[in-house]
């Protein structure tokens, strides 16, 4: 079903449509709550929050954009609205010390040799350690597989900016992921 | 590809490969259908009031047009007489119009809306 026809069958009050609003869209809204506030008790009522507002303002939506593009935009401000209450920033649940972020990584250990997981740990561990705006764009670009368009609308930044963003945020993990791996060098480091 | 390419394109495995098992990122399973039901009550909450509204206006434009009749048929003496008949007794008139319109909200809102739910909770039960 294209936006057009959701968009028209929700403002009928069709029930299905609503249905597939949330299935469609429930990654992403996730997806940036926790990348921008963390995996705390409060994520599920702001996923909740999200949608209610999505359902709210459906009569303002204007139709020249994206359905997903809006909804993540108003997922973004919500989660900005939260933190500002919070006055903190959290970031990804994940390990507080850097014995715990390298699950059976050591200084002479091969990353070849290491599990897959392990891997991932390291690399998610990296990624939690990003400033959150770079964490933000980072997931939505490489998980979500937006556009730097798409991202910009997303988060109200500047094309320019998330571009830049997505760009010191790679390098800041290449060259986190070499200091705590330095065998990944060979594969990720500069030429 | 030159080698630059390449060594971006393993970095953007790793930042997929990481990201996609992170558990943190899996919707709670449950989370979208408890959504889709607080969507649905608005949905219907909102159908049952326009729908109440409807017919309030409804039983008012004909009772508006009833009244125009009289007036027509015995000039606008009747309307004189029911008003004062209202201001003598505008306690009974009023709690009577208020216990009328609070078992009209509890039949044709709360009772469809609790109704509705209800039989959809046990049917997916």
């Amino acid at each position: 079903m294209d936006d057009k026809t959701l968009i028209k069958k929700i403002r009928d009050g069709d029930r299905s449509a609503i249905k597939l609003l949330v299935e469609n869209n429930k990654n992403l809204v996730w997806h940036i709550i926790i990348s921008m506030v963390g995996n705390n008790s409060d994520c599920e009522d702001l996923f909740q929050e999200v949608f209610l507002q999505v359902f709210r303002g459906f009569r303002r939506f204007r139709a020249d954009a994206r359905i997903s593009t809006w909804i993540g935009s108003i997922t973004h401000h919500i989660c900005v609205d939260y933190l500002r209450k919070k006055k903190k920033e959290t970031i990804f649940r994940s390990h507080d010390n850097n014995q715990e972020l390298m699950p059976g990584f050591s200084a002479d250990m091969g990353w070849k040799q290491t599990e897959n997981e392990d891997l991932n740990q390291v690399v998610l561990a990296a990624i939690a350690r990003l400033p959150a705006d770079y964490r933000k764009v980072i997931t939505l670009y490489h998980l979500d597989e937006h556009s730097y368009q798409e991202i910009a609308e997303i988060t109200g930044m500047p094309d320019g900016t998330v571009k830049s963003h997505i760009s010191r945020g790679r390098n800041l993990l290449r060259e986190m992921l070499i200091t705590l791996v330095p065998d990944l060098a060979e594969i990720l480091d500069d030429l | 590809m030159t080698q630059e390419q390449i060594k971006n394109n393993e970095l953007d495995r790793m930042i997929h490969n990481a990201l996609t098992s992170n558990n943190d990122l899996i919707v709670p399973p449950g989370l979208p259908d408890t959504t889709i039901r607080k969507l649905e009550k608005k949905v219907l909450l909102r159908e049952l009031i326009l729908e109440l509204f409807i017919k309030v206006g409804f039983v008012l434009g004909s009772l508006t047009i009833l009244a125009g009749v009289f007036v027509w048929i015995n000039g606008s003496g009747v309307l004189t007489g029911l008003y004062i008949h209202f201001l003598n007794n505008w306690q009974i008139i009023t709690s009577l119009l208020l216990l009328v319109f609070i078992a009209i909200l509890i039949d044709q809102i709360g009772l469809r809306f609790y109704t509705t739910f209800k039989k959809e909770v046990s049917l997916k039960g």
